[in-house]
C-alpha cells in the first residue's frame, strides 16, 4: 500500500502543481479516459451556480415532458369523446352494451398508453445495460485509485462486494424486473380488456409488494455496504498511521520528512479519487435522470387521467390508468434502487477516508 | 331551438299513437318507426355542434383509435333505438336479438382495438 501511494507520488504531485487542462494528461492513462468520458467533471459541478441547474432542469424537463403533455392531451380527448358517447346512450334498456362500448373506450385508452410505456420499458432496459458496462470498466480504475490513496480495504469492498452486487443488480432488473413489469402492464391491459375486478386488485398489490421489496434491498444493501466500508476504512486508517509511524521512527533523519510528504501525496490522490468516484456518478445520473423524469410525468400523466376518467365516468378506463400509474410506479423504484445503489458505495468511499 | 321542434313532434306522436293503438295497432307501430326516424333525423341535426367537437377531439389526439371509438358510440345508439321499439311493441324476443346484434356488431367494430391489444400483449410477453 505504502508502496503504492509512493509510486503515485510524482504523478500526483504533478497533477496537483498542473493546471486543470493539462494536468489530467499526467494521470494514469485509464483514470484520465475515466474523467474524460464523463459528462461533466468535479470542477464544472462545483462551479455551477443555481441559475445554471436551473437552465438544466429546464431543458430536461422540455425534452422529457414534452411527449407525456401531448399523451394526456389526447387521454382527455378520448375520455371526452367516449364520454359523450355514452352519454348519449340510455343505461336503463341495455347496460351489457353501454358496458361493451366502456371496454372499448378503455382498450383505445391502453392502446394509447402503450407505445411510450413499450418506449419506456426500452429506454430503462437500455440505460441500465449501458450503465453495467460502464461499471465493468470503471470498477477496477476506481479500485486501484482506492489502493493509491491506502484504502485497500476500501477498494477490495468495491472491487468484490459492491461490483457482484451492482452486476446482479443491473442483470436482475434486465432478465428480471423488465420481464416481470411487461407481464404486469399485460395484466392490467387485460384487466381492463375483460372487466374482472380480480386482475386489477392482484396487479396493485403485486405493485406494492415490488416496491416494498425494492426498499427492503436497498436498505439492506445500504447497511451492509456502509458497515463494510466503515470496518474497511479503519483498517485502513490504522495501517496508514502505523506506516507513517514506521517511517518517521524509523529511517533517521528524512523519515519525518518522508512521513510528511507522503501525507501531502495523499492528499492529492484524494482529489483524484473524488474526480473519478464524480465521473461514475455523473454518468449514472446522466444515463437515469431523462428516464427518471420521463417516468415521473408519465406518472403524473396516468394519475390525471384516472382521475378524469373517473370524473367523466369511464370506471373501466379509471381502473386502467390508475394500474398503468402503480407500473410506472416500479419503474420509477426500480430506477431509483439502481442508482442509490451505485451512487450510495460510490459516494461512500469517496467521503470516507477524506478526514 | 330544435329543441321545441323535437318536444312538440314527441308530443303529437304521443297523441297519434295513442288513438291509432285503439284502432290498429299495427300502423301505430309502423307510426312509431315513423316517429323514431324523424326524431333521430332532428336529434342528428341538434347534435351536429357536438359531432364537429368530437371530430375535433378526433383530430386533436391524432389517434386511429377514436374511429372504433365512434363506431362503438353509433352502433349502440342505434341498438337501442330499434331495442326501445320493439319493447314497445311487445317483441321482447325480438329486442333481445336486436341487443345481440348490437353487441356483435360493436365488438366487429372493435376488432381492429382487439387485434392491436394482441399484438401489444405479444409485444409485452414475448
Amino acid at each position: 500500500m505504502l508502496l503504492c501511494a509512493a509510486a503515485a507520488q510524482p504523478r500526483a504531485l504533478a497533477w496537483g502543481d498542473e493546471p486543470p487542462d493539462g494536468g489530467t494528461q499526467q494521470l494514469p492513462a485509464e483514470w484520465d479516459q475515466v474523467v474524460r468520458d464523463a459528462p461533466m467533471t468535479a470542477e464544472e459541478f462545483g462551479a455551477m451556480t443555481l441559475p445554471d441547474w436551473l437552465g438544466r432542469l429546464g431543458d430536461q424537463l422540455k425534452r422529457g415532458w414534452e411527449r407525456p403533455v401531448r399523451l394526456l392531451a389526447k387521454l382527455c380527448g378520448l375520455l371526452l369523446l367516449a364520454a359523450v358517447g355514452q352519454s348519449l346512450c340510455a343505461d336503463r334498456s341495455s347496460p351489457e352494451l353501454l358496458g361493451l362500448v366502456d371496454t372499448v373506450s378503455a382498450l383505445a385508452v391502453f392502446l394509447l398508453c402503450s407505445a411510450p410505456l413499450l418506449t419506456l420499458t426500452e429506454a430503462l432496459g437500455g440505460a441500465v445495460q449501458a450503465s453495467r458496462a460502464y461499471i465493468v470498466t470503471f470498477v477496477p480504475v476506481f479500485a486501484s485509485v482506492l489502493t493509491a490513496c491506502g484504502q485497500t480495504g476500501g477498494a477490495v469492498l468495491y472491487s468484490g462486494f459492491f461490483f457482484s452486487a451492482a452486476i446482479l443488480a443491473a442483470d436482475l432488473l434486465c432478465r428480471v424486473g423488465l420481464p416481470f413489469l411487461r407481464m404486469l402492464l399485460a395484466m392490467t391491459a387485460a384487466g381492463a380488456a375483460s372487466g374482472t375486478q380480480t386482475l386489477p386488485r392482484l396487479t396493485a398489490a403485486v405493485c406494492k409488494w415490488t416496491k416494498w421489496l425494492l426498499t427492503l434491498c436497498a436498505t439492506v444493501f445500504g447497511a451492509l455496504i456502509g458497515l463494510q466500508s466503515v470496518f474497511a476504512q479503519s483498517a485502513d486508517s490504522v495501517a496508514l498511521k502505523t506506516g507513517k509511524f514506521l517511517l518517521g521512527s524509523g529511517i533517521p533523519v528524512v523519515g519525518h520528512a518522508i512521513s510528511d510528504a507522503m501525507g501531502s501525496v495523499l492528499a492529492g490522490m484524494k482529489l483524484v479519487k473524488g474526480s473519478v468516484g464524480f465521473a461514475l456518478i455523473a454518468v449514472i445520473v446522466s444515463a437515469f435522470l431523462p428516464v427518471l423524469l420521463q417516468c415521473c410525468a408519465y406518472q403524473l400523466v396516468f394519475a390525471a387521467g384516472e382521475l378524469a376518467a373517473t370524473a367523466f365516468g369511464a370506471q373501466r378506463s379509471g381502473r386502467l390508468l390508475a394500474g398503468l400509474a402503480d407500473c410506472v410506479g416500479i419503474f420509477v423504484s426500480m430506477l431509483l434502487f439502481f442508482v442509490l445503489v451505485v451512487v450510495f458505495a460510490t459516494l461512500l468511499l469517496v467521503l470516507l477516508g477524506t478526514a | 331551438m330544435e329543441i321545441f321542434k323535437i318536444l312538440g313532434l314527441c308530443l303529437c306522436a304521443l297523441v297519434l299513437l295513442d288513438v291509432l293503438r285503439q284502432y290498429g295497432p299495427t300502423f301505430a307501430v309502423l307510426a312509431a318507426l315513423a316517429c323514431c326516424a324523424a326524431l333521430l333525423a332532428l336529434a342528428a341535426r341538434a347534435l351536429e355542434p357536438v359531432f364537429a367537437f368530437a371530430q375535433r377531439l378526433s383530430q386533436l389526439s391524432g389517434s386511429e383509435h377514436f374511429g372504433a371509438v365512434c363506431k362503438a358510440v353509433a352502433i349502440a345508439l342505434l341498438a337501442q333505438s330499434v331495442q326501445d321499439l320493439c319493447q314497445q311493441a311487445g317483441q321482447t324476443a325480438l329486442a333481445g336479438r336486436v341487443e345481440l346484434a348490437g353487441k356483435a356488431a360493436v365488438l366487429l367494430a372493435a376488432l381492429p382495438l382487439f387485434t392491436a391489444l394482441a399484438d401489444t400483449l405479444l409485444a409485452l410477453l414475448g
